[in-house]
């Protein structure tokens, strides 16, 4: 045997007892190793379900940042920034996706050997599954309602913060403020009788301005500061006897619009004093006015007009106010309710909802149309809500006086629901309080006052 | 003549057949074989030996390691999928759990630790065995750590131990599962 020989045998073998101890070596450590990951995947695993539990218990407890977790008073709570177990170390990271979600994951690292360490970490997402979901009007309900002394129709209503103000069909009270704080038992805090009848209202800070078919005073003010006392304060009496309708205000300036006559059926009238209101200007709309909303330099009046049913009026002088535009919209029925958002005019003319685009004040455009049903939209109010804008309608539609229309594509309109009002009673007058998210209506029959509320 | 005796006398030694050395090894040369073989021999049987006690130690880590993952993972997907937690109460401990889970016919199931077999039992059912005779369970524990008007959840922990009647280290193995699992169930 040469020395050759003698070498190469040695070498080979060595080898094969360097391999041997080797595979016998690292297959006790993999057996090892794979025990240790088990064991961090399960302590990961932990963290995450102790992140539910403490979500269950309040959303509000996940505070975004790195946290340990222990035992503490029978419940598991989040403690410094980790928590070790043996070997392992975890540590339960929460961050913030929105409002009602949130990120957790929990890690747990440990050192393999020397030269080597291992990470286990399980992510998952968190959300305020008890969070109230935002009600939607696709489920419009009847949600309260109140009746009033007496049986004087409900004529038009209107909202401002925790009231709604109800004019009726003459009578002992015929103006009604209504507590709306809790929506679903609202109570009568004041009334107040007038002479005439009234016919219309708007609500701008402390006063409430009420139109009226009175021959002297086509126009009350009303005090509303203490809504348990409301006080007219002062009465503006229109030229003719030609009886009031709609009624619109912007800062000192009241406009309204009145029954076709002699007189003009468009004034401009100072209230900037309410106890002596006073006439700025007038025009006169060969047709009567419904209603009247007013948008920068321009009123839009709800017409009777056979080819105007829409009128356009220039205001920016008060005392010369001038016709500057017109739609004549389908058929020859009176636009009887208007109101508007934006660039946008909702005209209800018998049973037809326009939407109207006064991109161009002096060219009102007809963008679509909505047929409430068999019967008149007697009111109109629009809101933002569900992500869209909604009109609410008011209607003489027996099996759905109250219709929630989703606006929000002009050239599209569709109902996304209705409530039938018990009794065949119109629905006179409709707004809607944003933040409440109600509809508040008032109708013909008994009770007067009704609360629509999404579901 | 004499140049003939010559020549004879010369050429006798020329066909005489020198003695030749026989082959073979000596007694040192065996010696120092079979000591070498002796030490292979032995060297490869020891690690024969070890590898055998490996491979059983490792069967043994393999047995406690698998069955301890089964037992975790069957506990906390039905602690999970659960609808209450019976027992024990909120903020206690026992050695057996009991669950009110969405199948009544598997109400109410039962975990729990007899003669060192954990166990389950689904409603009337048969009580089934979690663990098999190559294993010990020790000190089973559920500890309901649930906050206030949450569905609950559960720290399991226990401990499973390789028999090993004999006390050979390749069947030494024993290791501590814990886990947790909060319910679903609103």
């Amino acid at each position: 045997m040469s020395t050759l020989e003698v070498v190469l045998s040695s070498a080979l073998f060595i080898m094969l007892v360097t391999a041997l101890i080797g595979g016998y070596l690292y297959g006790q450590e993999s057996t090892e190793l794979a025990g240790n990951h088990a064991r961090a995947v399960m302590l990961a695993e932990e963290g995450i379900e102790v992140a539910l539990n403490i979500r269950d218990d309040d959303f509000a407890n996940l505070a975004d940042g790195t946290h340990g977790l222990a035992i503490s008073g029978n419940q598991w709570v989040t403690t410094g920034s980790q928590d070790v177990t043996d070997i392992f170390t975890r540590q339960l990271v929460i961050s913030t996706i929105d409002a009602q979600r949130k990120t957790a994951m929990s890690q747990v690292t440990w050192q393999q050997n020397p030269q080597r360490s291992g990470v286990v970490a399980i992510t998952t997402r968190l959300t305020n599954w008890m969070a109230s979901l935002a009600a939607s009007w696709t489920n419009a309900i009847g949600s309260a309602s109140l009746g009033f002394a007496g049986t004087n129709d409900g004529l038009k209503i209107q909202v401002q913060g925790n009231y709604a103000y109800v004019i009726r069909s003459d009578g002992t009270t015929d103006f009604t403020i209504v507590n709306i704080s809790n929506p679903a038992a609202p109570t009568i805090a004041g009334t107040l009788s007038m002479s005439g009848v009234p016919r219309n209202l708007f609500i701008s800070g402390n006063y409430a301005y009420i139109t009226n078919a009175n021959n002297s005073g086509e126009l009350f003010i009303v005090n509303i500061t203490n809504p348990t006392a409301p006080a007219i304060v002062g009465i503006y009496n229109a030229p003719g006897t030609a009886d009031a309708n709609g009624v619109y205000v912007v800062g000192s300036n009241a406009y309204v619009v009145r029954v076709s006559s002699t007189s003009n059926e468009f004034l401009i009238i100072n209230v900037g004093i309410p106890s002596t209101p006073f006439l700025l200007g007038s025009l006169n709309l060969a047709s009567t006015g419904y209603e009247v909303v007013v948008s920068g330099n321009y009123a839009y009046v709800a017409s009777g007009h056979n080819s105007q049913e829409l009128q356009v009026i220039n205001i920016s002088l008060p005392s010369l106010p001038s016709l500057v535009g017109s739609l004549d919209l389908s058929a020859t029925a009176d636009a009887t309710t208007i109101s508007y958002v934006g660039t946008r005019v909702f005209v209800g003319q018998s049973t037809q909802l326009r939407n109207i685009s006064i991109a161009s004040p002096t060219v009102p455009t007809l963008s679509g149309s909505y047929a409430a049903g068999s019967a008149n939209i007697n009111d109109i109010a629009l809101g933002f809500t569900n992500g869209g804008t909604y009109a609410f309608l008011a209607t003489s539609v027996g099996s759905a006086e109250f219709q929630v229309v989703d606006v929000t594509t002009p050239t599209a309109m569709t109902l996304l629901a209705s409530v039938d009002v018990a009794g065949a009673s119109a629905m006179n007058g409709v707004a809607y309080q944003s933040t409440l998210d109600r509809a508040f209506g008032v109708s013909a029959g008994e009770p007067e006052f009704y609360v629509f509320a999404p579901q | 003549m004499k140049s003939n005796s010559i020549r004879r006398i010369s050429a006798k030694p020329r066909f005489r057949s020198r003695p030749q050395r026989q082959s073979g090894f000596t007694l040192i040369e065996l010696l120092l074989y079979l000591g070498m073989a002796a030490f292979l021999l032995l060297a490869t049987s020891g690690f024969l030996a070890l590898l055998l006690q490996s491979k059983a130690k490792n069967q043994t880590i393999a047995e406690v390691e698998q069955q301890g993952l089964q037992v975790v993972q069957l506990m906390t997907q039905t602690i999970r999928n659960g609808e209450l937690i019976t027992a024990p109460a909120q903020s206690s401990s026992g050695s057996s759990l009991t669950l009110d889970v969405v199948d009544s016919a598997d109400d109410p199931t039962i975990f729990d630790e007899a003669s060192g077999v954990l166990r389950v039992q689904e409603g009337a059912s048969q009580v089934i065995a979690l663990t098999n005779n190559r294993v010990v369970a020790s000190g089973l524990t559920f500890q309901n750590v649930s906050r206030q008007d949450t569905p609950g959840i559960v720290r399991i922990s226990f401990v499973l131990t390789h028999v090993n009647p004999r006390d050979r280290n390749e069947f030494s193995f024993s290791k501590t599962f814990v886990a947790s699992a909060a319910l679903r169930h609103p």
